[in-house]
């Protein structure tokens, strides 16, 4: 199945958790915060939370700034 | 004799009786040593950030909430920068134009986990950079009700800053000049109503260039100020982080002591009597 993550489309096996998705881009060194289809996913979700084509995702954290 | 010379150069001890106790700068449910609030943005690169966070002896520093980059490995981030049992996250909505894009930012930030304070900043025009003061009140609003901590940027704005007080803001933040402008506090008179008005920290954001103009700031009453720009971009911007802890230092000190009335004409600092050749 085809999802965008951050404006880029990603191809994913089907019935992938967001957990599974978070575990394939590396991101357990830096806090993240997901967004799915406009709404935010709790930490605690991730794994519950099954992805499914045309999904689009925001992931964001900290960055520089005033 | 020597020991009088030596004593010279030591701080006259402080009569405490003559002096209003400079207490420590409260926000919320908690207290700040510092009154310099520094930006994490526009550095050369994180170790300089880093250093000017040191030299500045600031307790709390903004960040943005932006996409993660998905190519980068994440050794390199942010936090990794930022030594946080001494300084606070306050994350910025920076780039919002609405209410709306600013709440989302906010709902992204909480769930970083690492702080419910928001400075909050919804902009009106991209050329100016200057908020939108109705669309910052709509958001503030809603996210004081949410239980957020808010901190808001808005224009020098009397009744605009009071506004954002009633609804519940922890501090409120007007701005000296346009965002990374340089150009120090244009309208001295407006700040100095807004301090005179507030039951909350006023923070000047924004706009402040040099040493100076963080000094007067501080003469003018306010709290605290925050700066991004002008320690970044200085041509040094470690010496810069340590000439703006002074300048907050200094005026802060010399609001408490009071400053005297301005005049238009002389008034001789020595006696006028006992004058040499002067007829008795």
């Amino acid at each position: 199945m085809e999802i965008v993550v951050n404006g880029e489309k990603r191809t994913l096996p089907e019935n992938s958790s967001l957990a599974l998705l978070l575990l394939e881009l590396a991101l357990a060194k830096q806090p993240v915060a997901v967004e799915l289809n406009g709404q935010v996913i709790k930490k605690q979700n991730h794994a519950t939370t099954q992805l499914s084509e045309g999904d689009t995702l925001e992931i964001v954290t900290f960055v520089g700034g005033g | 004799m020597d020991m009088d010379i030596a004593l010279l150069g030591e701080l006259l001890p402080v009569d405490e009786t003559e002096t209003i106790i400079n207490k420590p700068l409260r926000i919320a449910e908690r207290v700040f040593q510092s009154r310099l609030l520094v930006g994490t943005g526009k550095y050369a690169d994180f170790k300089t950030m880093q250093l000017c966070h040191e030299f500045s002896e600031t307790q709390m520093v903004t960040v943005a909430v932006r996409r993660l980059d998905l190519k980068a490995s994440g050794e390199n981030a942010l936090l990794h920068w930022i030594d946080r049992n001494k300084i606070q996250l306050l994350p910025n909505t920076a780039g919002c134009y609405c209410a709306d894009e600013a709440i989302r930012t906010c709902h992204l930030a909480a769930e970083l986990g690492l702080s419910q304070w928001i400075k909050l900043e919804v902009i009106g025009d991209k050329k100016t950079l200057l908020p939108d003061i109705e669309e910052t009140l709509k958001a503030a609003r809603l996210l004081v009700k949410e239980g957020f901590t808010i901190l808001p940027y808005v224009t020098d704005d009397p009744v605009a800053c009071k506004k954002l007080e009633d609804v519940g803001c922890a501090a409120v933040m007007p701005l000296a000049a346009p965002i990374g402008s340089g150009l120090g506090i244009r309208n001295p008179n407006n700040i100095r109503l807004i301090v005179e008005a507030a039951k909350v920290p006023i923070i000047v954001d924004a706009g402040v260039g040099t040493a100076s103009d963080a000094a007067f700031a501080m003469e003018l009453g306010c709290d605290a100020i925050l700066m991004n720009t002008a320690i970044a971009e200085a041509k040094h911007p470690t010496r810069m982080a340590q000439a703006m802890r002074l300048a907050v230092e200094a005026g802060r000190e010399a609001f408490l002591a009071g400053r005297i009335p301005m005049r238009a004409y002389g008034s001789a600092s020595s006696p006028m009597s006992g004058l040499l050749g002067m007829a008795t």
